[in-house]
């Protein structure tokens, strides 16, 4: 057990090593030359190359990236061109704005596609499941962006019921900071629950035509004790895996929704950085934000054996 | 499709007529296809809706009433009428033309992505099943790279290196999707690789690639092939939120 725990946490290393070549390869071959950028179109060419020796812009790629990675592990993500905020200070500021968006989004995908995944499994064939399977197939089908426009129309412009857009802080009253965040998570959330569902309800399926089930049934237990205790347990194992790679793209699809409803997060940061061509900001956050990805699945991996004591606890190669 | 047409076409005397038991047999045969089709409503559906959206990309110049720039100032706006079946946008643009310029683009691109990811996803696949070993365990690390970034992200990425536009958006789709195909085919090859037509295969004096990709390829091509369907879905999806954000196609190019 702790060494596959040990073994598991040291395996994301070479990943994340990986993650920040990639990110500084993108750095790096990004067009034009910071230094003439910020020197500006008229600058005489000793200032440029002073620019260009001060930033280490002269030097081979591995020198660049060593550079690159030291400032990194001092915390040093790089500043706006724009504003001279350094990236750390751009991201406290979104951070919270998006992580309440994830958190909220995937309590909505949890609330459609809990209850909804556990019956059509339960009942499987009857009316609610094939409306279920319908409603899922619609969901997946329509891009995040356009739901979120149209529960806009409906919500905010016919109903006027809630916000069209913008984020009120924590600080002005929970009240006010849900109603705006209502409509982005719905937006995102439903999005997510569909796969979510389908997998409970495969899941399920499978775990609940199972011999024990059977015998836990015959034993006498009440349905709801042997759906809870017995079925869910073993039917969360796949969820789960599900659930830590949907959380990778709510961490995505937070981009879409932020822009849609003008919330001011890590998703619209990166998003206006590369508009902007801004783009210190913009590595120094796709850094983050799949450093966050690997570090997420690792907690659902680290999970597993607290959900099944059965899992193989071996090495694993990386590909899964 | 063949049949049902031939059904028709005898059914209305075509052949003569004079042979009354012959001619029964293509109406049965007909019908049995209609019944065939309405019994799998699902697939005839899918496969109408995808057929129209294809004709219609791939004609897109006589499906679409304007041309797809064509502005008309006197008409911004306008809601769905007989001359603008989608109505038109605030440039009175016709929008069905849009729309079906876009597909155009739209598949192209999707497509291109899918084909893309699946030529270079199963290659990695393929080989790390088949050889195993150090090979497997580096490439498996690269492949968990790829996996780590959102499409957004690795949209954003390259649209970063490549400008924006479409070979940004084919390139980050692309290899968003990468991952998947390597996974599925890599360990489809770990089960085939020790089946006894391999071994035989081996035994006669084939050479790997001969046996990678003559001899266990076709075996393999299924679930490749179902993931490809399923990787289009979502690379439309991809595309269509990626220029939402303006990284896709540049205006006025309809998307």
């Amino acid at each position: 057990m702790t060494r596959y725990l040990i073994w598991r946490g040291l395996s994301v290393i070479p990943t994340l090593i990986g993650i920040t070549i990639l990110v500084f390869l993108v750095t790096y071959f990004i067009p034009g030359d910071p230094a003439r950028v910020l020197a500006g179109a008229e600058a005489p060419p000793e200032v440029v190359a002073g620019l260009r020796h001060q930033w280490g812009l002269d030097r081979p790629v591995h020198v660049r990236y060593g550079f690159w990675m030291a400032n990194i592990a001092r915390g040093n993500l790089g500043e706006s061109y724009f504003s001279h905020q350094t990236v750390l200070q751009l991201v406290r500021r979104a951070f919270p704005v998006t992580f309440e968006l994830a958190m909220l989004s995937l309590l909505v995908a949890l609330l459609i596609a809990v209850p909804s995944g556990i019956v059509s499994a339960v009942r499987p064939r009857s009316w609610f499941d094939l409306g279920a399977t319908a409603a899922g197939f619609v969901g997946l089908s329509v891009p995040g962006f356009w739901l979120g426009i149209m529960l806009i129309y409906l919500f905010a412009v016919e109903l006027r019921w809630l916000p069209a857009g913008g984020f009120a802080p924590l600080a002005g009253g929970l009240a006010h900071n849900l109603r705006s965040m209502i409509l982005p998570a719905i937006a995102l959330g439903t999005f997510a629950s569909t796969q979510l569902m389908r997998y409970l309800r495969a899941g399920m399926l499978d775990v609940l035509n199972a011999d024990y089930i059977r015998t836990a049934r015959a034993k006498g237990l009440a349905a709801a004790m042997v759906l809870v205790r017995h079925a869910m347990r073993n039917a969360l194992i796949p969820f789960m895996t599900v659930l830590g790679v949907q959380m990778g793209y709510l961490l995505g699809g937070t981009v879409i929704t932020e822009s849609v409803f003008a919330l001011p997060g890590m998703g619209r940061l990166v998003l206006n950085a590369i508009l902007n061509r801004d783009y210190q900001v913009a590595t120094g956050i796709i850094l983050l934000i799949a450093t966050s990805f690997v570090l997420l699945n690792l907690a659902v991996d680290l999970l597993y054996p607290v959900l099944d004591p059965r899992v193989r606890l071996g090495r694993s190669t990386g590909w899964e | 499709m063949r049949s049902a047409e031939q059904g028709v076409a005898t059914g209305l005397g075509l052949d003569g007529g004079d042979r009354a038991v012959p001619r029964a047999a293509p109406v049965r045969r007909a019908r049995r296809a209609v019944r065939w089709a309405v019994r799998r409503w699902s697939l005839t559906l899918g496969l109408g809706v995808v057929l129209v959206l294809c004709i219609a990309a791939l004609a897109a110049g006589t499906f679409s009433p304007y041309a797809p720039d064509r502005q008309n100032m006197a008409a911004t706006l306008q809601p769905p009428s007989r001359l603008h079946p989608f109505g038109t946008d605030e440039f009175g643009r016709d929008t069905l033309s849009r729309v079906v310029f876009g597909a155009r683009l739209t598949l192209l691109a999707s497509s291109a992505a899918v084909l893309l990811a699946a030529l270079a996803g199963s290659a990695v696949g393929l080989t790390a099943g088949y050889f195993g070993g150090a090979y497997d365990a580096v490439t498996g690390r690269i492949i968990d790279i790829f996996f780590a970034f959102p499409v957004v992200l690795l949209g954003i990425a390259m649209v970063s290196v490549l400008g924006p536009g479409e070979p940004g958006v084919v390139a980050a789709i692309a290899l968003a999707s990468l991952p998947n195909f390597a996974r599925v085919s890599r360990s489809a090859m770990l089960r085939e690789r020790e089946l006894e037509y391999v071994v035989a295969a081996h035994a006669v004096g084939a050479s790997t690639p001969y046996i990678i990709v003559r001899t266990l390829l076709p075996n393999l091509i299924g679930p490749l092939a179902v993931l490809g369907s399923l990787g289009f879905a979502y690379a439309v999806l991809y595309e269509a939120s990626l220029s939402f954000l303006g990284l896709g196609a540049q205006p006025p190019t309809p998307e």
